[in-house]
């Protein structure tokens, strides 16, 4: 997801940590239990998507909800308990700002939020053939990149995105998942599967502490596949049969 | 291999033991019968056929397409391996190009097999192999094997059962095992009558009792490969326990010298009878001219001894290796340890060899590492690990008794060795899947772990399975349905072991819970 993708270098992270010492949030106690993202891919390449938050903290408790960076439009929240405050994000901010309702019992129970926004260009063209480089992808294969880096303090227990891709296309092949899964982690990074006939990909990680980011990057392709195999097939099966049935002529024959 | 010089007349000893024309064949096997030329006519639509069906087949959810293109190229190339329409490296080259244009793999990863540590070990154990053959020192021992056991068939096999025995804790290559002791094989068979052109029944149990040693006796201990070390890491780091090595030898030596017995008598009795004129050497004078043929060969040459010092050098690197770091600073691997044996081979004036003398069949090594791209092209994009989960995830095992639920598991991991080439993938794919399934069951996963991690070396089903299952196949003295008869016995064997074993002698030492305990 071009727009939405965060540029995971080094030298980012380490600044943004460095202002994080500045900002009113860094020294929250607020735990993020859950962060779950699922992405509606649309068949012209936008997407919706939705995050829902399992937050815990103090009573009226301010902290930041990193956001997946750029390229998103139409913010809204769809799911908020009574008190809880949601202040509606600058164009290209990089977090939400959540303050906690006054009533909830310090930290004891979770509080459940979900936020959406719309991805403009959720796939992008793999490569550009305008730009006379070489292609090292078919023209029709469009790239899907996702990452995110908890910028902020609160620590995220449960992280994971869900991708639907449109109805016709299918992925290709899993470009990257980061980080490599420790020997200790059963599941891989991203798990394919599928949903009312369309293919997902789920990207789940255990523990983000503030810092610590998660990418993939997957290859999509339309789901029809070329006839060409077949009639290559077809052809070469029975030219072999014409052409070699003296292997099972009997002798004299 | 070796050619009788005289057409109409039995080759005589001199012949037989002539072993600078056993080189190992290139040239495409013959169809030995009618069922076998059927193979070879329908195996290559056969394969196209089920090329098409993966590759046209509705996308599964869970699988890249990539991985069903892999899933295709691999079925096809193991249809036509098996069938054999082409040579086997003919069929390598297909795959391997197959991968590229289906967009299974890039280029570099599939050239790069080539490289592959195992494919520099295969190369280098020839190149000590053919100085055993130059030097005659493998023409004395095989001399030896047969003055000393080969009054009868029988103990001539069994000599080499207690060769791959003595042999498997020392080299943990089975690459190099089978190089090393192929040319005895060879000459053995041949004295007893088996050839190319007329393989015998005792040519048959020869090879395919040697394969199942070098193969099944590499469970005994678990250095007997790389892939039983990789099992063992996984039960510690995952299943939380420390695998020791007696722990593994108490478990694995008795199931796999067991079946080794029983492959030995099952073999000759039931399987390839061997009829009572193959039960003695087939050479005009027989065991005395064997004899005096023996003595006639005097004492060890100089070169014989050189040849042996060099053997002695590569192996006490190839059994030394867990103190190189001490000694030297670095691991000599079992390549380079071999690596170092060629070099010394191969030195002008002091050596042994030219260069032109060492026989290196490349179409094994094409062949191989046809099938390690395919092998690890599965790997790579996903689809081994999601067949293995489908296979499992169909089946419900929380609602049958622990020693059910073991019989399925060990059924898997032993046959699953006909859909893969490489022992370290199938290693990496599934001990994972069965550690996290005995957790999910409630059983300790040292209970599954460490049984499943026994059936490791068991890859003797068909000769795309292992490397000595292509180096012994290179003999042309066997078919592939007579591998795939043997190997199915010698896993049905094992698995019948194990689980007899789940149900006592693991008990005992509290491997495993009660057989008929249900999940908790």
């Amino acid at each position: 997801m071009r727009g939405a993708a965060v540029k995971s270098t080094a030298g980012k992270t380490a600044a943004t940590l460095a202002l994080l010492a500045f900002l009113p949030g860094a020294a929250s106690a607020a735990e993020l239990g859950r962060y779950a993202t699922r992405l509606d891919v649309n068949g012209d390449g936008s997407g919706r998507s939705v995050t829902t938050v399992l937050a815990a903290g103090a009573p009226s408790e301010t902290f930041e909800v990193p956001l997946v960076h750029g390229g998103w439009a139409n913010f809204r929240v769809t799911e908020a308990p009574d008190g809880l405050q949601v202040a509606p994000p600058k164009p290209k901010a990089e977090t939400v700002r959540v303050t906690l309702p006054a009533a909830v019992a310090n930290g004891a129970v979770p509080v459940r939020f979900a936020f959406a926004f719309d991805v403009p260009a959720a796939l992008a063209k793999a490569e550009d053939p305008s730009n006379g480089g070489r292609l090292t992808m078919p023209k029709e294969s469009r790239t899907f990149r996702y990452s995110f880096v908890n910028t902020q303090a609160a620590p995220i227990t449960d992280f994971s995105v869900l991708v639907t891709l449109p109805e016709g296309s299918r992925f290709q092949a899993i470009r990257e998942q980061l980080p490599k899964p420790k020997k200790s982690e059963v599941e891989p990074r991203v798990r394919l599967g599928g949903e009312g006939g369309r293919q997902t990909a789920h990207l789940q990680m255990a523990k983000l502490e503030q810092g610590d980011d998660t990418s993939m990057q997957l290859e999509v392709v339309p789901s029809r596949r070329s006839l060409l195999w077949l009639a290559a097939g077809v052809v070469l099966s029975a030219l072999y049969l014409v052409r070699f049935r003296d292997l099972v002529a009997r002798k004299g024959a | 291999m070796a050619e009788s010089a005289v057409p109409g007349r039995g080759p005589t000893l001199q012949e037989l033991l002539d072993m600078d024309k056993m080189v190992l064949s290139a040239k495409p096997r013959a169809a030995q019968s009618v069922s076998e030329r059927w193979m070879r006519y329908l195996g290559f639509p056969g394969g196209i056929a089920l090329f098409l069906l993966v590759y046209y087949l509705p996308p599964g959810a869970g699988l890249t397409a990539a991985a069903q293109s892999g899933a295709a190229c691999f079925l096809l190339a193991l249809v036509w391996w098996v069938t054999e329409p082409f040579p086997t490296y003919v069929t390598s080259l297909v795959l391997m190009f197959l991968l590229l244009v289906t967009r299974t793999s890039a280029a570099k990863p599939i050239m790069d097999v080539l490289g592959m540590e195992v494919i520099w070990l295969n190369l280098l154990a020839f190149i000590l192999a053919s100085m055993l053959v130059k030097t005659r020192l493998a023409k004395r021992m095989s001399l030896f094997l047969i003055v000393k056991f080969g009054r009868k068939a029988s103990w001539a096999l069994m000599a080499f059962v207690i060769i791959q025995l003595a042999l498997a804790p020392l080299i943990p290559a089975t690459a190099a095992r089978c190089v090393m002791t192929l040319p005895l094989m060879i000459v053995v068979a041949n004295i007893y009558g088996s050839s190319e052109e007329h393989p015998n029944a005792f040519g048959k149990n020869m090879f395919m009792l040697n394969l199942a040693g070098i193969s099944v006796l590499s469970s005994i201990s678990m250095t007997g490969s790389s892939a039983n070390l990789i099992a063992v890491g996984f039960i510690q780091s995952m299943g939380g326990h420390r695998v020791y090595y007696m722990d593994w030898m108490r478990a694995g030596a008795p199931i796999a010298i067991v079946t080794m017995l029983i492959m030995w008598f099952v073999g000759q009795k039931m399987i390839f009878r061997i009829p009572a004129a193959e039960q003695v050497p087939s050479v005009d004078g027989g065991l005395p001219l064997i004899e005096a043929q023996h003595k006639a060969m005097g004492p060890l040459s100089f070169q014989e001894k050189k040849a042996l010092a060099i053997f002695g050098v590569v192996l006490f690197l190839w059994v030394s290796d867990i103190f190189h770091m001490r000694w030297f600073g670095v691991e000599i691997s079992p390549p380079f340890a071999a690596l170092l044996g060629a070099v010394l081979v191969l030195f002008p004036r002091w050596g042994i060899l030219q260069w032109q003398e060492a026989d290196i069949p490349w179409h094994l090594l094409i062949f191989s590492a046809g099938a390690y791209a395919g092998g690890l092209a599965l790997d790579e994009t996903g689809a081994a690990e999601w067949g293995v989960r489908a296979l499992f995830g169909g089946m419900d095992l929380k609602a049958i008794p622990f020693g059910a639920a073991f019989t399925i598991v060990m059924a898997v991991m032993m046959y699953s060795h006909l859909l893969t080439t490489s022992k370290t993938v199938r290693t990496i794919i599934m001990i994972p899947i069965i550690i996290t399934m005995a957790k999910t069951l409630g059983w300790d996963p040292l209970s599954l772990a460490l049984p499943a991690a026994l059936c490791i070396d068991w890859v003797v089903g068909l000769p795309i399975s292992g490397k000595p299952n292509v180096i012994l196949f290179s003999t042309n003295q066997y078919s592939v349905i007579d591998n795939f008869k043997y190997g199915m016995v010698t896993c049905t064997v094992g698995l019948v072991l194990l689980v007899i074993s789940a149900a006592t002698w693991f008990h005992w030492l509290g491997i495993t819970p009660s057989f008929w305990a249900m999940p908790k």
